[in-house]
This record gives structure tokens, sequence and C-alpha cells, in this order.
């Protein structure tokens, strides 16, 4: 727990400006708003702004927590000690996640207290796992990214046939996807017909879920495959990081694809 | 209770399939300090990352305080301290800041050991570590590993890149807490002036495996430069040869004086002691006994 707690705390330091650069972001559209009060009207437009600054934002703090410590050979200030892998990994993201939720707030409160028409409302709105899963998924995708962007070695061969796969996945998800949310927008709410919308409301965001879900637990568990087997190696690191992502993400892919296609079309 | 502190029992390991230790034996006993030679690429690193759990082994042993330190890494290296041949520590800590760190890594810390060691070498307490010089950072990696207290020190080139001043300031802090503690050493260097100094035991790799493993003293007393006329036979059969318009120069690895006494009476041959240097050059040449 000792080692654990250092780790988190190191892992920390020296991210007070990782956090003001999102305060400032954040402090953006307040000011905008304050001066040309005609852009209140564009609320989801800026949310969906931040949401995609905070992702990258995270996913450069995720890059920052293993990858460059691994390129530089300096994962043996830890290894080289005896700490275990599980306190290095678990302050890493812990640490990580800390930081990404306050770069998350930080990004985004100031427009829920300031701006009035955000989201049709002044509240931040019910605060779900949604909001939580958008930082998580940055730290968690961009660790195992910097593991395989760092790692150079031959299983970028794999990196480089499984991404390109992504994006055909994905397309074929997607359709049903937005067929099934066409469908849902053409049923009227409060009718006979609401079990039907909510129903496919539910595979929508299951859908969704499990893949944001896979991603999360792929991330994680890439990168504590690359701490445990590879230690301070970091090609070893990156062979470990590559089976473990892949092997998560690619199968779950595939059966949310099979899902989807055959329960989204009701 | 075995009297080794760390054992390789015919190891191969290395990287990508290609190894770099092949059939390596070697036993560290306790209170040694053992100083491990060898030219670039010949595998000391290797060696070290294995002694640390950082680098698995295709085949054979290691084992530290009687543990496998890749499967058991935390129990094996509780009382070990490493000092790395490029230097490890977070870079934007300040040295007071690394030892608070280190401190919640290493169960037997003491941190008063950190300071008297940080201000003996003269190290700034509010500069973070990327900015101080090389000479300074080894300083710092050398306290933290001497004040984590340990009783096995592990050394991999700890003075690459310093210059001559830098490197005699490391050795005396070395051989100051060695003088004082008397840890068990583990140490990779090619500062072999230096090493002679403080080493008792000296080995040296060659093509993957343990050429030579000596007591220093035993060493010195063994290696001999033996230089004669051309066309004379010796008595005693050469490490190795060179010959030129002066005569021929041949070291002995296994110098019996009483053996060579009168043959040099007779050919007027000189016989020189060797230094530590000499020796490795000796052994480590790749070139065959002429």
């Amino acid at each position: 727990m000792r080692a654990f707690l250092t780790v988190f705390r190191v892992t920390i330091a020296g991210k007070g400006g990782l956090l003001l650069l999102a305060a400032a972001i954040g402090a953006v559209p307040v000011v905008v708003g304050t001066q040309r009060p005609e852009l209140f009207g564009f609320g989801p437009l800026v949310q969906t702004i931040i949401w995609t600054g905070i992702l990258a934002a995270t996913f450069v703090l995720g890059l920052s927590l293993l990858g460059d410590e691994l390129a530089a050979g300096r994962l043996s200030f830890f290894f080289g000690r005896p700490v275990p892998a599980a306190a290095i990994w678990g302050g890493k993201v812990a640490g990580g996640v800390v930081v990404a939720v306050a770069i998350t707030a930080a990004s985004l409160l100031p427009m829920n207290f300031w701006w009035p028409r955000w989201d049709q409302g002044p509240e931040l709105g019910p605060i779900g796992l949604g909001h939580l899963a958008t930082p998580v998924l940055g730290v968690a995708l961009g660790m195992v990214a910097g593991v395989l962007i760092r790692g150079r070695s031959r299983w970028s061969i794999l990196d480089g046939v499984a991404l390109a796969a992504v994006p055909l996945l994905w397309i074929d998800i997607y359709a049903p996807i937005e067929t099934a949310r066409t469908h849902i927008s053409a049923i009227p709410r409060l009718t006979e017909r609401q079990p039907l919308r909510d129903l496919l409301e539910q595979r929508v965001d299951l859908v969704v879920s499990v893949l944001v879900l896979a991603a999360i637990v792929g991330g994680l568990a890439a990168s504590a495959a690359a701490l445990s087997v590879g230690r301070a190696s970091a090609r070893r690191a990156h062979a470990a990081a590559s089976v473990t992502l892949w092997s998560i993400l690619l199968p779950t892919a595939a059966c949310v694809l099979v899902y989807a296609h055959w329960f989204l079309p009701v | 209770m075995t009297d080794d502190i760390a054992r390789f029992e015919a190891v191969t390991a290395g990287y990508g399939g290609r190894p770099v230790l092949d059939g390596f034996d070697l036993r560290l006993r306790r209170g040694a300090v053992y100083a491990l030679l060898a030219r670039n690429g010949e595998g000391k690193t290797t060696a070290v990352r294995c002694l640390l759990g950082l680098e698995p082994v295709a085949a054979g042993r290691v084992s530290l305080f009687g543990l496998d330190p890749w499967s058991e890494r935390t129990r094996a290296l509780a009382r070990v301290a490493y000092v790395p041949e490029e230097p490890d520590a977070l870079p934007g800590l300040t040295a007071p800041r690394l030892g608070r760190t280190v401190a919640g890594l290493m169960p037997r810390w003491e941190a008063a050991i950190y300071s008297a060691q940080l201000d003996r070498a003269g190290v700034p307490r509010d500069v973070p570590f990327a900015r101080l010089s090389r000479g300074q950072k080894a300083h710092v990696e050398l306290a933290l590993a001497l004040a984590s207290r340990p009783d096995f020190l592990v050394l991999d080139d700890p003075t690459l890149g310093l210059d001559h001043v830098a490197r005699r300031a490391f050795y005396g802090e070395l051989i100051h807490e060695l003088v004082e503690r008397g840890v068990t050493v583990f140490i990779t260097s090619h500062d072999i002036a230096a090493i002679e100094k403080i080493a008792t035991h000296v080995g040296v790799l060659r093509r993957g495996k343990l050429a030579l493993d000596m007591e220093i003293e035993a060493l010195k007393a063994g290696f001999r430069r033996v230089r004669f006329g051309k066309h004379v036979p010796m008595p005693a059969r050469p490490l190795r040869v060179e010959s030129g318009l002066w005569g021929v120069e041949a070291v002995l690895g296994d110098y019996q004086p009483a053996e060579l006494e009168s043959w040099r009476q007779k050919t007027g041959a000189e016989v020189a002691p060797m230094s530590l240097e000499e020796i490795f050059v000796a052994v480590a040449d790749d070139k065959e006994v002429a």
C-alpha cells in the first residue's frame, strides 16, 4: 500500500499545468458566451467540442504515464526496487484517473455554472457513468497507446493489421446503430409504441456501453500486462500489451457487430 | 546457510533470440566486492538485469538471496540497491523529493544517510534531477542506493560518461561507504583502474561465458608479463604471445616463480607484474593465443 501511494503521489505531481490548461479551455465558452449571447443556442455543439477536448487531453495524459518512462528506460527506477508491478500499475492508473477527472471538472464546470442555456438549463445534468467513462477511456487508451508507439517492436505489424480492422468493424457496427436511432426519433413518446422506443434505446445504449467498456478494460489490461510482463523492457512490454489489447478488443467488437446486426433492427 | 548472495548457473539470456549470456556461471559470496569486466556488448548489463529480475533467462537459473529474482522479484530485492548505467530517477523531482519518494519504496530507508551523501557530493537541493550534471546525477543515484541500507549493492557501470574528477569522487564515496558498512557489491565497469582499488574478486566475461573468476590478489599474483629474446623456448604455456623487433612478450596466466626462475636467469628474461587493466586486455581480447 505504501508503494502504491508513493507511485500515486509521483504520478499526480507535476500535472498542475494540465489542470490549468483545462481550466483555461473551460473558461473560453464562458468568456465568449458573455460577449456574444447569441452563441448560447450552440450549447450542445460546444458541449461536444469540450468532451472531445477532454478525451484528447486525457489521452495525452495517458500517453505520458507509461510510454515515456518505458522508452527512456526510467521504469527501472521502480522495477529495480522491491515494488510490486501491481503497485506501479495501480498507482499510475489511479493517479492518471484522478488527474483526468480533475481535467474534466475544470473543463466543464465553468460552462455549467455560467452559461445559462447549456443543455437547456444551467445545471450539470445527471452525472452518470458516461461522464466518468470519458476521462477513464482517455487515460486507458493513452496508456496502452504510449506502450505501442514507444515500444516499436515487430508487434507493430499486429497493431497495424488490428488498427486497420477497427474502422471497418466500426463502420459495420455504426450502420445498424444509426438506423436504430432513426427509428427511435420516428417513434413518438407517450404512445402505445413507447415500449418499442425504450427497447431500441436500451439496445443502442448496450452496444455503445459494451464498446466503451471493452476499450477501457482492454486499455487497462494491456497496460497491466505491459508492466507485469515487460517490466523495464520496451519490446517485451509492447508484445504483452499488443496481445492483450487486441485479444480483448477484436473478439468483443466481433460479438457487438453480430449483436448489432441481429438485435438492433427490431 | 549458504554463503552465496547471488548465483548464476548455466544461464543463457539475450534479446530477440540472440543469446548474450551463454552458459554463464557465477557465484557472489557474502562480503565480496565483485567486479565483472567485459568489453562492450559482452553481456555485463544483461547479467545485471537478470540478477535484478528485469530480464528473464532463457535457460539456466539465477538466484538472489536464494530466491528467483524473476518470479519473486519483490522479496528478492528487499535488501538490494541498484545504481543503473543510465540515471533512471524521475527527471522532474529535486533530490529531496526523490529521497522522499524512495523512502516510500524501500523498507530500510535512512534519511540521514541520504542527506549526508548529498552534502558530501555538493548536490543542489532545489534543482530538478533532469537539470543536474552527469556527475551530480551519479551521486544522487548512489545516495539513493546507499540510504536504502542494502545488504547487496549492484552498480552497472555507474561512472559511464563521467570525467576523471567525477569518477574519482564517486569511487571515493563508494569506498567510504564500503569501509563503513561492509556491504556485498556487484559492480560492472570500464573504469578498471578504480575497480582495482576496491574489488576483492574479479570476473571477466567473454563470449557470454565467464573466462576468468578469481580473487584479485590471486589474480595479480598469477599473471606476469615476460619479455625475452626470440627463438628461446619457454618452460610455461603462455596465455598470449606477441613478437616484434624487440623480441617476444608473453602473458602468463599461471605464474609459478619456482618453475620460471632458473629459465629467467639463464635467458635474462624480464618478468613483471601486471595491472588489472593489462590482465583484462590479455583475457578479454578476442585474438587467439599465438
